[in-house]
C-alpha cells in the first residue's frame, strides 16, 4: 500500500509540474480524472445539474491559471475542492437570495440525527434544504469547515452560523422522519 | 462529534461522481482562451483610464490658467503692474512739481522745454538731426538766423498743465530730438533787464543784450 501511495503522489508531482507549464495534455489529464467528482461535490451546493457544471467548470478554469499557488502543503485535491466550494458560494450568492437569521436557539446543540438513511439518496434530502441551511450544513459536515471559518467564508458571524446548522438538522430529521 | 445521519450523508456525497457532459472539455477550453483574446483590450482599458485622467487635469489646470490671465481685476500680476505704473506717475508727478513751478505768464513754456533739455540734454546733443543745434522757433515769434522748425512738438509740450507733462514726460522722451533748445543766460539776463527787451514793430519780442554794460 505504501509503495501504491508513493507512486501515486510521484505520478501526481510529475501532473503537476506539467500543469505549471500549462501543458494543454496535463491539464486533460487532470480533468478527465477529477472532473466527475468535481462536478459531485458542486453538485452538493448548487441545486441544478447544468449550474453545477458551469461552476466547475469555471473552477477549473481559476485551478489552471493559479496552479502556481499551490505550494504543495496539504492536499491537492483538497485545494482544488476548495475552489470548487467558493465557485459555487459565489454563484449561490449572485442568483440567489440567501437570508440568515440570527436566532440561536440554545439547548439545541446536542441534535443528533441517528436516523437511518439506508435508501434515501442523500442529495434529495439537500435539495430540499433552504440554500442558506444547506450551504452552512454542507461546509460543516462535508468540509469539516468550524464555525469561525463558516462564519469568514460566509461574511455572517458564529452565533448565525450555528443557528444556520441548528436549523438544518431540525429540517433534515424532520425530511427523513 | 457528527451524528449518523451527518457520517452517512458525508460518506454517500464524497463516494458519489456525477459524470460530465460530452463537451465539458471543449467549453473549458473555449474558456481558457477567451481570457488571452480579451488581454490586450484590458491593458488598453488600464493604460486609457490614467491618460484619460491625466488629460482632463491638465485640461482644468489650463482652463484655470487662462482664466486667471485674462481676469484683469483678480491677478496679482496685472495689479502688481498698475501699482508700479501708478508708483512712477506719482513720483514723476511729485518730481515735476517740485521742479517746475506753476507758470502761466510768457517764460513757463520756455521754462519747462529748458528743464526738459536740461535733463535729455546729452541724446539731445549726440543726435544726428542738425537743426536741434540750432535754436528753435517758439510759440508767436521769430527767429532770425535759424531755418523754420515744425512746431508741433513745442505745441504738444507747452499748453498742458504740469501735472499731464509730468505723465507724458516718459512719451515725449522719444520726441526730445526736436525739442526747442532756448539759450539759458540769454533768459535770465531778459528776466533781470526788463529794459533790454525791445518790442519791433511786428509785435514780436526779441531780447537784446549789450554784453560792453
Amino acid at each position: 500500500m505504501k509503495v501504491i501511495s508513493i507512486h501515486r503522489n510521484q505520478k501526481l508531482e510529475s501532473l503537476i509540474t506539467e500543469l505549471r507549464t500549462q501543458n494543454r495534455l496535463a491539464q486533460k489529464e487532470l480533468f478527465d480524472k477529477s472532473s466527475r467528482k468535481m462536478l459531485s461535490v458542486c453538485r452538493s451546493y448548487v441545486t441544478d445539474l447544468h449550474h453545477a457544471e458551469d461552476c466547475m467548470l469555471k473552477a477549473f478554469v481559476k485551478i489552471f491559471k493559479n496552479i502556481n499557488s499551490y505550494t504543495g502543503q496539504g492536499n491537492f485535491e483538497g485545494w482544488m475542492r476548495r475552489i470548487m466550494v467558493n465557485e459555487c458560494l459565489d454563484f449561490i450568492k449572485l442568483h440567489k437570495s440567501m437570508v440568515y437569521v440570527d436566532e440561536f436557539e440554545g439547548g439545541m446543540e446536542s441534535l443528533d440525527l441517528e436516523e437511518d438513511l439506508t435508501g434515501i439518496d442523500a442529495q434529495e434530502l439537500l435539495d430540499q434544504l433552504p440554500e442558506s441551511y444547506r450551504a452552512v450544513f454542507n461546509l460543516f459536515v462535508l468540509e469539516d469547515y468550524s464555525h469561525k471559518e463558516i462564519a469568514e467564508t460566509l461574511s455572517i458571524t458564529e452565533a448565525n452560523s450555528k443557528s444556520q446548522l441548528l436549523r438544518a438538522k431540525k429540517k433534515l430529521k424532520e425530511l427523513i422522519l | 462529534m457528527k451524528s449518523k445521519v451527518e457520517h452517512n450523508i458525508k460518506n454517500q456525497l464524497n463516494e458519489r461522481e456525477i459524470p460530465v457532459s460530452d463537451n465539458s472539455w471543449d467549453r473549458l477550453q473555449e474558456m481558457m482562451d477567451e481570457p488571452q483574446k480579451e488581454a490586450p483590450k484590458t491593458r488598453k482599458l488600464k493604460l486609457g483610464l490614467p491618460l484619460s485622467i491625466a488629460a482632463s487635469v491638465v485640461m482644468l489646470i489650463g482652463l484655470f490658467w487662462g482664466w486667471d490671465s485674462f481676469s484683469e481685476v483678480d491677478s496679482p500680476a496685472v495689479a502688481s503692474q498698475t501699482k508700479n505704473k501708478e508708483i512712477l506717475l506719482k513720483t514723476q508727478e511729485s518730481q515735476n512739481n517740485a521742479k517746475i513751478p506753476v507758470q502761466e505768464d510768457l517764460y513757463a513754456d520756455t521754462y519747462v522745454s529748458e528743464e526738459l533739455a536740461k535733463t535729455e540734454t546729452p541724446k539731445v546733443s549726440t543726435t544726428q538731426n542738425s537743426d536741434t543745434n540750432y535754436p528753435i522757433k517758439m510759440e508767436n515769434s521769430e527767429i532770425l538766423s535759424a531755418p523754420e522748425m515744425s512746431q508741433p512738438e513745442i505745441t504738444q509740450i507747452l499748453p498742458e498743465p504740469f501735472t499731464e507733462l509730468a505723465h507724458q514726460e516718459e512719451v515725449k522722451v522719444e520726441e526730445k530730438k526736436k525739442l526747442n533748445y532756448v539759450d539759458p543766460e540769454m533768459l535770465l539776463y531778459s528776466v533781470e533787464n526788463n529794459e533790454a527787451v525791445k518790442q519791433s514793430k511786428s509785435s514780436s519780442r526779441l531780447v537784446l543784450y549789450d554784453f560792453n554794460k
